[in-house]
């Protein structure tokens, strides 16, 4: 049976409790209050849901944000000096057991070893790729570069990362990649 | 028993890393915690190797 409600509280403690069985539902709500909480489940097959919030401060973060704020997050270093033309740095990371590790961005820096080159092109190849096979990006440039992902890197449990940069200069570099994400 | 900074890397007890490659094949590994107040700094070689060899460990205390 079709059903539309409307209900208005107005008491001290704001408490009011909702049961509806009906084959419709529209429940328009709005809350004005200093403090709010508001535990709502709700099973169907279909839900539509409008929240309008008026509050001093509300917060809502993207879950890389989120990591940074919890801890979560992991920030990967790795380089390495004076290496020739074809050599490279490198490092990888084994992701615990129980644990998933995202990556949302890698950077790559290279810069000549002695400084009469370091007015030379520093050419760079460098990848990420874990052992499983899930992903491997592959990127270069010269002097350095900034991969920031849309769709963040997953890497699961037990499965290793491994990040590379070479050298591609015809002088010998300094190189470094780095990466960062967060693990949950 | 295994070299207190090697621990916090193998269950991933760290927000940071920073690898070092040596002339002779080893690493120095730095890890940090925010909020901590220690960094974990030690060579290994082969790491994540059957030969894996801590030879140098420090905890080096710094304001959280």
């Amino acid at each position: 049976m079709p059903g539309t409600f409307y209900i208005e509280t107005q008491t001290k403690d704001g408490l009011a409790r909702i049961d509806i069985a009906a084959t419709e539902v529209t429940i328009p709500i709005s809350i004005v209050a200093a403090e709010v909480a508001l535990p709502i489940k709700i099973i169907a097959q279909e839900v539509a849901v409008d929240i309008n919030i008026e509050a001093q401060t509300v917060g809502v973060y993207l879950q890389p944000e989120w990591a940074v704020k919890e801890g979560q997050d992991k920030n990967f270093a790795y380089y390495s000096t004076d290496k020739a033309s074809g050599e490279h740095a490198s490092g990888s990371y084994q992701v615990p057991s129980g644990k998933t590790l995202f990556i949302t961005s890698i950077q790559v820096n290279i810069f000549a070893y002695n400084v009469a080159d370091r007015d030379l092109a520093q050419h760079f190849f460098a990848e990420a790729y874990t052992d499983s096979g899930n992903f491997k990006v592959q990127f270069g440039g010269d002097g350095g570069a900034v991969l920031d992902f849309s769709r963040s890197l997953r890497v699961d449990a037990g499965d290793y990362v491994n990040f590379r940069a070479y050298n591609y200069s015809n002088h010998n570099c300094n190189i470094g990649i780095s990466a960062q994400g967060y693990e949950i | 028993m295994r070299a207190e900074g090697l621990d916090k890397l193998y269950t991933g007890d760290f927000t940071g890393i920073s690898q070092e490659e040596q002339p002779d094949g080893s690493v120095i590994i730095t890890l940090s915690k925010r909020g901590e107040g220690k960094i974990y700094k030690f060579r290994v070689k082969n790491l994540y190797g059957e030969h894996e060899e801590v030879f140098e460990h420090e905890v080096i205390e710094v304001k959280p």
